[in-house]
């Protein structure tokens, strides 16, 4: 599983009740699903994070796409974890990783189940009415777009800048880690920049 | 057509230190008109190629001089010449901004097709029409280089530039892709200018100009102007 499905998911066409129902529809599951998690208790925070690993397997995406986490990232949950464990606070534990998870779990939900094109439509409806206020809407579903594609990219950066560390010896290095990260993601913005530039995506009369 | 007035492309680079900052010229007084259908530039990595093709589409704006495209200047009315000009870059990935191929042309076609299901259906159909309609829901990272090479190509085609500006197209693709992408090139109604170091490729425009050091030091026919390279490089 590549980086760029391993975290948010990527839509697969299908049938369900979720490919039939509208995207709104799913931004209040996504927010009926994370908001408790957000303000509960820890025993809220597990049963919304159960309730939504359910209802990802319903979206009838393979189990390793619909529920599987890039190995970084399940370092980071068992870091965060361990931290507030060590300092005597099991419950902080639970809340902090339990919700993350929820939220990431919903967000999958609304990803797998819905094209890209749809999203952007959707957020461009949702936003037409700041353009009163000057606001681009179209811009606002490309920059969406555009963040959903980017994140699985620099995670992806981070797994191959730490083989090349360790390739190298540099692995326990935190800035030979860190420096081509930064550096690949600069890169990388600049080029979807020119890429959405010279296709004319966001010009201002797209809408 | 394609017009090149005096044009200059003019960096800021640090200087030595406590030197501040000195200029490095890419490329310098430029004058061209490219009437031709097939056009190629070659040149050594670093000679402004890239650079030249960058300012057909406002991607790069002249230091001094003019660039004009069926009359439009890319500094003053960029989106007029985006509209006349696609651009395909050397690497498909940083081109294709959609998780998978169908996206990224429903993307393109945005402006043109405002129904959604129309949109898809189109954005199928060309796709389709190259071949790609197998892995068109595919995620592009699951993609070969030549299949995502051509997605990109699609992509920028959909909205029938009068224009296609390719960067080194073929630079990241295995001699299979090549041959394919170099046909598809060959077919298209459109005018091509290109940037390559695929001689194969260059030889097929109507006219090759060699770049080096942001000067244009050959320009004739391929057999010439390759020749001209070949001599220059050896």
């Amino acid at each position: 599983m590549n980086a760029a499905r391993a975290l948010l998911g990527i839509h697969v066409p299908g049938t369900t009740v979720w490919h039939r129902m509208g995207v709104g529809w799913k931004y209040l599951v996504f927010l009926a699903l994370t908001v408790p998690a957000v303000f509960g208790s820890w025993p809220v925070v597990v049963g919304a994070l159960v309730l939504t690993l359910a209802l990802v397997a319903t979206t009838r995406a393979p189990l390793r796409l619909a529920w599987g986490m890039p190995l970084g990232l399940v370092v980071l949950f068992a870091f965060v974890a361990g931290y507030h464990l060590l300092f005597g606070d099991p419950t902080m534990a639970v809340k902090v990783v339990g919700t993350t998870l929820t939220a990431l779990y919903a967000g999958r939900i609304v990803l797998i189940t819905t094209p890209m094109p749809v999203l952007i439509d959707a957020l461009v409806t949702a936003t037409r009415p700041l353009a009163r206020f000057g606001a681009s809407p179209e811009r606002f579903g490309l920059a969406v777009a555009v963040l959903v594609r980017s994140i699985p990219y620099v995670i992806a950066s981070f797994g191959e800048v730490r083989d090349a560390a360790r390739a190298r010896g540099l692995d326990r290095n935190p800035l030979a880690s860190v420096t081509p990260v930064v550096i690949q993601a600069v890169a990388y913005a600049r080029t979807t920049g020119d890429a959405l530039m010279a296709r004319g995506l966001g010009d201002e009369d797209d809408s | 057509m394609i017009q090149l007035q005096g044009v200059s492309v003019r960096v800021p680079v640090p200087g030595a230190p406590g030197q501040g900052w000195g200029t490095r010229t890419l490329l310098e007084d430029i004058t061209l008109d490219l009437p031709e259908r097939r056009v190629a530039f070659v040149g050594a990595n670093g000679s402004g190629k890239s650079t030249l093709l960058r300012l057909l589409n406002g991607l790069v704006v002249a230091s001094s001089g003019r660039v004009l495209v069926d009359g439009l200047d890319p500094a003053s009315d960029g989106k007029g010449v985006r509209r006349r000009v696609g651009f395909v870059f050397t690497d498909p990935l940083s081109q294709l901004v959609m998780p998978t191929p169908l996206e990224d042309v429903e993307l393109s076609l945005r402006r043109t097709i405002r129904d959604r299901s129309q949109r898809r259906d189109a954005a199928r159909a060309l796709l389709a029409a190259r071949g790609l309609d197998h892995v068109a829901e595919q995620s592009i990272y699951d993609l070969s280089g030549g299949e995502r090479q051509l997605a990109a190509l699609t992509a920028v085609l959909a909205v029938d530039p009068a224009i296609l500006v390719a960067d080194e197209p073929t630079t990241l693709l295995d001699l299979r892709n090549r041959l394919v992408l170099r046909r598809v090139l060959t077919e298209l109604d459109q005018q091509v200018v290109l940037a390559t170091h695929d001689l194969d490729l260059a030889a097929d425009a109507d006219r090759v100009l060699v770049v080096d050091g942001g000067h244009i030091v050959a320009d004739g026919a391929p057999g010439e102007a390759i020749a001209h390279y070949e001599a220059m490089m050896a």
